[in-house]
This record gives structure tokens, C-alpha cells and sequence, in this order.
């Protein structure tokens, strides 16, 4: 079906998703650096557009779920999502994975008053769509949908409906579960979920954060008993915010919002994080075998902060510099330096709890060894050596000068304004990050290296043949799992 | 409805607005001298700049032994110019704040840029040194070779399910233009000299056969003249040689099954070999698929998914080409599945679909759809680039997209009929089976 699309390198996102992954650039220890031969003759503008992320208009319903509005009447189209916290995979009960997402799954399998094929039939036919996703590391369940805003005041109701009256049909989870299995041992096989999986293993252990999915015996054993209960104790108004974005007015849209989710009654839930995860001392290299693999799968990954922590905004900056995109460091190293790979990328995960920085690629077989190495030298470099003042300004420049783009889509400035009311932050939040990206300096891009880089801690997982696994002990004593 | 592709960066596709935007926006069209023709359509909504180049070459222009190449001249495009230093580019445009790619099919080579509006000048000069000047070095191509093998390696040879799509389209098509993959083969990109980058170079990136679209917050005058500016001196060069691409009519169904090192589920591949884009015909079998395939409420979804529990996911849609076009189906089932009875209800949901047309709700669901689709196009500029300028080279139609969802109003049921009866049938019709390497027992499933 899809037609065969050839790009020149993995698409990034282009918003500045503030949990986000945000990716690198670079030179290296010892040998020659990978830096792109600059002429500079293209002709630049030096000023940054300066642009303001819209702040939404927000309310706080009686029932305690907050409303926050961003009116733009580009499209005549409306955006909602609805988040609930404290609903997500993190607080599945203690021997049910999966129970979140499965709860969450069926929210759009029926209601009291509609059928699964009501409700898709409604939805289709409006030109709407509702998508519901609780993955297993998150805290919350967020339902995606969006619609004409002409028709609006149809298409509403029937997504209050999905999420307030659900009737968990017996039929229908018995073949959502059904269809579960196969898509289990479909993913057993992938070698991007494996990497995801294991080094989630390594880093967090058999702690909520560590666990990625359900498995066939927490599936098997889903009942629509399990899934009430889960459902009446995590879905609760006052950990709701609800964003809405697009062509309506917020009087109207609080006004849609509040009509529509009038009937929810407030619960005494708190969400309650899981205790601060404490790193492992020792490196330890995770061998997970996929035989008849013609690439490894890569990660390195090591615990470092939540989203509010002071340090990530010099940690997103050092980051940026390592493994953002096509002009980071690992690309321009492991690409196209050395030619091991299509990409190689960095990442930050931060959210409410401990999250974790990581750098990953997908290399051929024989360069498992090498690409390791470079890797390493790359971390090593990041937290050893001052970056210049011409590499800085240039990461810097992009961080801010993105901003613009993101202007142009919704659903990066729905993003934005969660992170602000989420967290919260101070409602000038993003009016002040480009300044606080400014204030970053070389300095301060060594010390994130050497806190959250430094090689000792740096957990290793490889997806791959087996025969890889002499690649890897340079690294430490390989622990081989075979799935 | 059609599986359009979803190009590159993850510029969100805002969704759309019902009451479709079909008043075409004003633009302006202007052929350069030496051949280029430029699109321009200004919109001042957000300080944002789109700029897509499209050149008239893809993977069907390519020959026996040189498969992969037209994608791999696509890399070498990110490798430098006279003025731009190797990696550069993508440097220049990360630190300004702006976002860029290329992609290849068999039917074109773009190349895109997204940056902040007082950044116009340097997408330009970008796109227009590598039209002038691309700096070929034995080193930049061994490079970049790997980087592509990597890529195969990536999406194809170390998926599951990544040959079945290629083996599909091998098995329908007669003329070597299609039959083969855009990605090509491992000995054929080992086989690619510096020599025959230049040519192709030569022979198929001129600027009178290429468009230009700008799409943002730029006046049509300024930026004309900064196209001018850029362009204006690139010289023209011979058109390409004439391409064959006529496709010989099937005469019976073709039938293929191939083991998957890492496909867990047993998965079919049912095409059609139907007509061209862009045709009456076209949008008809469009929307007959949608129907029959598109969301929860479709049919295939909810016969073998939800009724006959044989399948845990359906897809198919009409693959858009400047050749013949593909109407394709892929269903993938729990182990075990037998899928003679999986195949055995697409063709009686196909039959009866063709039989009886769609329901009132049906039309009413596949054409909300498509002006859903619309919409989303529209409002974003670089959609509105790239899509602009590929219609452009297709069909000399830059707003297509705001004309298409006319064209499928005026579709009716009979329409609908009439073209699954012509072509989904089973002469035209290639099945691929991709099995798990070690395929479980066949069992019965009802």
C-alpha cells in the first residue's frame, strides 16, 4: 500500500515538544571532527523572528476539570483533548500491564446508549475522529478528536458520551483481547520496540516506568470486572484538563465543554507518582537476540530528570548539540562520517517522574563495535571539552528560531500550552524560554555531559543477531535475553 | 480515502473543515527563460515561508542493473554545491530555525524547505546552488551509498513485512518503469559510479525540468524577483529522452507467496491493476475503496474484523500514480488464519459493493472524507508547496487541490459500480502471501 517514500533522513518532529525528543551536532575526541565544511556564502538573516506562542484563555469547571482555550480561526475545524491524569499504563494495578490501555481501548467499543459500530459510524460520517491512547509509561489517558466546527455541538456529545458512559460489553472485550494477542506477538518481533522495551528494563527494573507493555497472561486475563473498577477509580474530573483549539470562541467552547461534562462527579483521587527511581552504579550491556537481524538497534540510555528539574534547559541545549537531527554531532559522526548508519540521534525523556536521556541508532551488523565506540567518544567529548562559541550560538539559534514553525500547527501549540498549565509553570513561561536557552553556556553544556553523558552509568542495549555479542564486551559482561 | 503520503517533517495536518475550501487562493504562475516555471500563492497568517522544488524524475526513468538510483542522486543533493560546504545545508537550515527533507517515488524527486519568514532568501540559494552546481565526489557518493544501504537495511531488509510491498509490485506490473522498487537493489547501488551521478545530474536536474512553489508570508513581486535573483542564470538543458510507461493489460490473476524472517502474522496482499490518476475512473475506484476500506465503520473492518474475527487489521486504498494505479487491500491476520476464507470475503464484499453501490451514509462518510482531506492539504503551506508544485509537473494543474473535491462530488453510485465491475476483477488481480518463516499449522478458524 504505501507507496514507497524515500527521504533523506528520519523526519523529526518540528515543534518543540517540550517532553520531546530534541537531537544533536559535533566534532570528537582525539580524531577528526565530523563538522560539516562551512563556506558560509548563503545569505542569512542574524535576527530571530521573534514570535509568541499563544497563551490559551483557560476556566476551571465546577467539577474541577480545567478548560483551556486557544481560538484561531484559520480552518474551520476544532481540536479537543482531553487528558486525564492519573489514568495512564504508570498506575496499572500491580500484575495487570496493559489493564490502562485496555480500559482506554474500549472507552469507543460502546457506550450505554450507543454500539462500537454506532459510535464509528457517527464519527466517520461527521468527518470526525476520536483516538484514545494510555501507554504503559505514562501517567495519563489522553483522547485525541477533532471535527468540523460547523457541526461541532454533534461530534461533542458523542465524545463525552465514549468518555463518560462507557459500557464495557463483554463481547467486545473478549475480541479486543483477541486482536491484543496477535498484535503482542507481532511486536515481539520489531526491533524498535525491543530496544524500547529493554532499555526501559535496564534503567527502571520491574517498577512502573520500566514496564512497556502488556503481556499475553495480563491479557488473557482482563476481565470487564477489572476494567470498571480501573475505570470508576482513575477517571476523575478534577485530574482533567481539556484543551480546545480551533475555530470557536472560548465563551462557547466553555460553555460546549462544561454542557457536556456536567454530569461527572469530582472523586477524592490524587495522582501519586511513584518513588524518585535511584540509578544503578554500574554499566551494565543488554544483548537482546533477533537472529537473521542485518542491523543492531542501539541505545544508551541513563536515568536524569523530571520536566520541572532546573536542569533541563541546559540539558536540552547539550542535548540539542549531541543528537538533534541531521546537523547534531552522532548524525554528523556516525553518518556521515563513518557511514555506519541511516541516523543517530539523541533524546530527552522528562515528564512528571525521573525520565531518562538516550542516543540510538541502527547499524549494520558488522559495525556494531565501532558505532559503540563512537558513541561513547561522542558522550565522552560532550563532557570534556568546552563547545565553541560559534557550535553554541548556532544550537541556541535553532532552539528559538524554531518557534515560528510551530505557529503553524495546532497540535504543537495545544502541546505548549499543556506543558505550561501541567507543570505549572508561569503563565509567561514561554515568553521567557528563549531567554533561558540564551543564558546556557559552554560551561554549563560540559557540566550536563559530564552529570548526564559520562560514560560509567551509561546503560547499553542491542537488538541484533546473536553474533554480535563479541561487539559489545568491550563494554562490559553482556547479559544475553533471548524473548 | 487514497493513501496519500505523508510527507516528511511532521507538519500537522489540521484537520478540516466540511464547508471545503474550493475558491482557489490567488497565486501567481511565471515560466522563467530558461524554462523554470515558479508558483507563488501568498498567505499571511503565520510568519512562515515554504518552498518545494519538484524535479520530473523518479525511480521509472531508471533501467535494469541501475536500480536505486534516482534516490540515491537524492542524497548526493544534501552533499554540497559551489557555495554550500558538504552537510551545510541541512546545518543552515536546523540553526535558522527551519525545517527540511527530500523524498523520492517513481513519479518525482522533491526537495522542501520550512523556515521563518525572513529566512526566504536563504532557501533559495540553497535550492538554487545544488540546481547549478552539485559538487560529485567519489568520497561523498561511497558515503552516502552506505547511508542508503543503511536506509534498505532500515525500512525493508530488517522489517517485518518490509519485501512484501515490493514483491507485490513486481508480481503486477509488466513494465520495468513500475515493476521495480524506488529502493533498488544492494548490488545496483554498489554499482553507481561518480560518472553516472553527473549525468543524471545533467540530464534530468535542469531548471526547465523542475517547479518551484513558494507558500507563506512573502510579497509575490519580492519573492518573484528573488527567484529571478537565484534561478535566473541556471541554464536549461535538452529535454530528457521520452519514457515508456504503458503498462500491457492483465490476462489472468497472479498468485505468489514468500516466507518473512520476522513477520509473526500471516499477512495478504491483494492488488488491482486499475487506471490513471487524476480521471473520473480514478476518483470513482477512490471512493468505492474508501468504502470498502477506510476506518471502523468500513465494510472489510467490519465483516472480518468484527464479524468473522479472521483479521486484526484492514487497510487499502488507491495508491496514486502517473502510471497505472494499484488498488490495493492488506489485511493482516491472527496465526493460523486461513486465508483462502479471508481472501473469500474480500471478493464477495467486493462483489456486492459493485453489485448494489454504496449506502446513503457511505457517500455521505467518503466524500466528508475527502474534503476533510482537502482541507488538511490547505492549511499548511508546506503541504500547499509541495503539492502545488508535484501537480504542477503531473498535470499542469497547481491547484488541483482545490478543484479535486469538485471532481469527486459529481461521482455517483452508478459511477461507483461501474468501475469496481470493470477493474476489480479477478483477471486483473495479483494476491501476495507473505507466512511467518516457520508458519504455524493452518487451522480452521470458525
Amino acid at each position: 500500500m504505501k507507496k514507497h517514500l524515500s527521504l533523506v533522513i528520519t523526519p523529526l518532529v518540528v515543534s518543540l515538544l517540550a517532553s520531546c525528543p530534541i537531537l544533536t551536532e559535533g566534532q570528537v575526541t582525539g580524531n577528526a571532527q565530523p563538522q560539516p565544511t562551512r563556506f558560509n556564502r548563503a545569505p542569512v538573516s542574524n535576527e530571530i523572528l521573534q514570535v509568541h506562542i499563544p497563551r490559551a484563555v483557560k476556566q476551571t469547571l465546577p467539577n474541577g476539570v480545567r478548560v483551556l482555550v486557544l481560538e484561531n480561526h484559520r480552518a474551520a475545524q476544532i481540536n479537543i483533548n482531553i487528558v486525564i491524569d492519573g489514568a495512564g499504563g504508570l498506575f496499572d494495578p500491580a500484575g495487570q500491564p496493559g489493564l490502562a490501555n485496555m480500559t482506554a481501548q474500549m472507552l469507543s467499543r460502546g457506550t450505554e446508549k450507543l454500539s462500537a459500530q454506532d459510535i464509528a459510524r457517527a464519527i466517520d460520517t461527521q468527518g470526525a475522529s476520536i483516538n484514545v491512547s494510555s501507554a504503559s509509561i505514562y501517567t495519563d489517558t489522553s483522547l485525541f478528536a477533532s471535527g468540523l466546527s460547523s457541526n461541532f455541538s454533534i461530534w461533542l456529545p458523542i465524545v463525552a458520551d465514549v468518555l463518560l458512559h462507557p459500557s464495557f460489553p463483554a463481547n467486545e472485550l473478549a475480541d479486543a483481547k483477541s486482536r491484543q494477542m496477535s498484535r503482542l506477538q507481532s511486536q515481539q518481533a520489531n526491533a524498535g520496540f525491543l530496544a524500547s522495551k529493554y532499555i526501559r528494563k535496564t534503567l527502571y527494573g520491574d517498577t512502573p516506568e520500566g514496564i512497556v507493555s502488556a503481556t499475553p497472561a495480563s491479557t488473557a486475563a482482563f476481565t470487564v470486572d477489572a476494567i470498571r473498577a480501573f475505570y470508576s477509580q482513575h477517571y476523575a474530573p478534577q485530574n482533567t484538563m481539556v484543551i480546545v483549539a480551533g475555530d470557536i470562541t472560548p465563551e462557547k467552547a466553555f460553555a460546549a465543554v462544561s454542557d457536556a461534562l456536567k454530569g461527572w462527579q469530582k472523586t477524592d483521587l490524587q495522582v501519586k507518582l511513584p518513588p524518585v527511581k535511584q540509578e544503578t552504579a554500574r554499566r551494565t550491556v543488554t544483548l537482546v537476540d533477533r537472529p537473521d537481524s542485518v542491523q543492531t538497534n542501539l541505545v544508551l540510555g541513563r536515568l536524569a530528570i523530571d520536566r520541572r528539574d532546573p536542569d533541563y534547559v541546559p540539558l536540552s541545549v547539550a542535548n540539542n548539540i549531541l543528537g538533534s537531527g541531521a546537523a547534531g554531532r552522532l548524525f554528523m559522526r556516525l553518518r556521515e562520517e563513518k557511514s555506519y548508519t541511516y541516523g543517530a540521534y539523541s533524546r530527552i525523556d522528562a515528564n512528571d517522574y525521573r525520565g531518562y536521556v538516550s542516543a540510538s541508532s541502527e547499524v549494520r551488523s558488522s559495525v556494531t563495535g565501532g558505532a559503540l565506540d563512537e558513541f561513547f567518544n561522542e558522550f565522552h567529548r560532550l563532557g570534556s571539552e568546552p563547545v565553541s562559541a560559534q557550535e553554541l550560538s548556532r544550537h541556541e539559534h535553532s532552539m528559538v528560531a524554531v518557534f515560528a514553525l510551530s505557529l503553524e500547527s495546532s497540535q504543537s501549540l495545544m502541546s505548549y500550552v499543556y506543558t505550561q498549565a501541567h507543570y505549572g509553570f508561569p503563565d509567561d513561561y514561554w515568553d521567557r524560554y528563549a531567554a533561558q536557552i540564551a543564558t546556557v553556556s559552554a560551561e554549563d553544556v560540559m557540566r550536563m555531559g559530564t552529570k548526564y553523558f559520562s560514560g560509567e552509568n551509561m546503560q547499553v542495549v542491542a537488538i541484533g543477531d546473536p553474533t554480535i555479542k563479541p561487539a559489545l564486551a568491550k563494554w562490559g559482561e553482556v547479559q544475553e535475553i533471548k524473548p | 480515502m487514497k493513501l496519500k503520503l505523508h510527507i516528511g517533517l511532521s507538519v500537522c495536518l489540521l484537520s478540516a473543515s466540511l464547508t471545503a475550501q474550493t475558491k482557489i487562493p490567488p497565486y501567481k504562475e511565471v515560466t522563467l527563460k530558461n524554462g523554470l516555471r515558479v508558483l507563488l500563492m501568498e498567505d499571511h497568517s503565520t510568519p512562515v515561508d515554504a518552498i518545494a522544488v519538484v524535479y520530473d524524475v523518479g525511480s521509472r526513468v531508471e533501467k535494469p542493473g541501475a536500480t536505486g538510483f534516482a534516490h540515491l542522486f537524492e542524497h548526493m543533493m544534501f552533499q554540497g554545491s559551489a557555495n554550500v560546504g558538504k552537510g551545510e545545508h541541512m546545518q543552515l537550515i536546523q540553526e535558522n530555525g527551519g525545517a527540511m527533507n527530500g523524498t523520492t517515488t517513481e513519479d518525482r524527486t522533491n526537495y522542501f524547505e520550512m523556515l521563518p519568514a525572513n529566512q526566504i532568501d536563504l532557501g533559495l540559494y540553497l535550492e538554487a546552488d545544488r540546481m547549478r552546481s552539485l559538487a560529485v565526489t567519489q568520497a561523498n557518493l561511497d558515503n552516502q551509498r552506505n547511508a542508503v544501504q543503511e536506509e534498505k537495511r532500515l525500512r525493508i531488509d530488517n522489517q517485518a513485512y518490509g519485501r512484501s510491498n515490493e514483491v507485490l509490485q513486481n508480481l503486477m506490473y509488466d513494465n520495468f518503469a513500475y515493476k521495480h522498487s524506488t529502493m533498488g537493489s544492494m548490488a545496483d547501488l554498489n554499482a553507481a559510479s561518480v560518472q553516472d551521478v553527473q549525468k543524471f545530474f545533467k540530464t534530468y536536474y535542469a531548471p526547465n525540468n523542475a517547479v518551484i512553489a513558494l507558500v507563506g508570508d512573502f510579497k509575490s513581486a519580492d519573492a518573484l524577483k528573488k527567484v529571478e535573483q537565484y534561478f535566473g542564470s541556471i541554464p536549461s538543458q535538452p529535454a530528457p529522452p521520452p519514457l515508456d510507461i504503458a503498462e500491457p493489460k492483465q490476462q489472468a490473476e497472479r498468485r505468489q507467496t514468500i516466507t518473512d524472517d520476522f513477520a509473526k502474522l500471516p499477512m495478504l496482499l491483494v492488488g488491482y491493476k486499475t487506471t490513471r490518476a487524476n480521471t473520473p475512473e480514478f476518483f470513482a475506484l477512490d471512493l468505492f475503496m474508501s468504502v470498502l476500506c477506510d476506518g471502523q465503520s468500513s465494510r472489510l473492518y467490519r465483516r472480518l474484523v468484527e464479524q468473522d474475527k479472521i483479521a486484526v487489521q484492514v487497510e487499502g486504498g488507491m495508491e496514486p500514480s502517473r502510471g497505472i494505479a494499484m488498488a490495493e487491500i492488506q489485511v493482516l491476520s491472527p496465526q493460523g488464519t486461513d486465508l483462502k476464507k479471508v481472501e473469500a470475503v474480500i471478493y464477495e464484499e467486493i462483489s456486492a459493493l459493485a453489485k448494489s453501490g454504496p449506502e446513503d451514509w457511505e457517500m455521505e462518510k467518503v466524500l466528508n472524507s475527502e474534503r476533510k482531506h482537502q482541507v488538511g492539504t490547505t492549511s499548511s503551506d508546506l503541504n500547499r508547496a509541495i503539492t502545488m508544485a508535484q501537480d504542477a509537473v503531473f498535470y499542469k494543474d497547481p491547484t488541483l487541490m482545490y478543484t479535486e473535491v469538485k471532481r469527486y462530488d459529481v461521482i455517483t453510485k452508478d459511477d461507483i459500480r461501474r468501475v469496481a465491475q470493470q477493474y476489480l476483477s479477478e483477471n486483473n488481480r495479483s494476491v501476495l502471501i507473505t507466512l511467518p518463516k516457520v508458519a504455524p499449522a493452518t487451522k480452521e478458524t470458525r
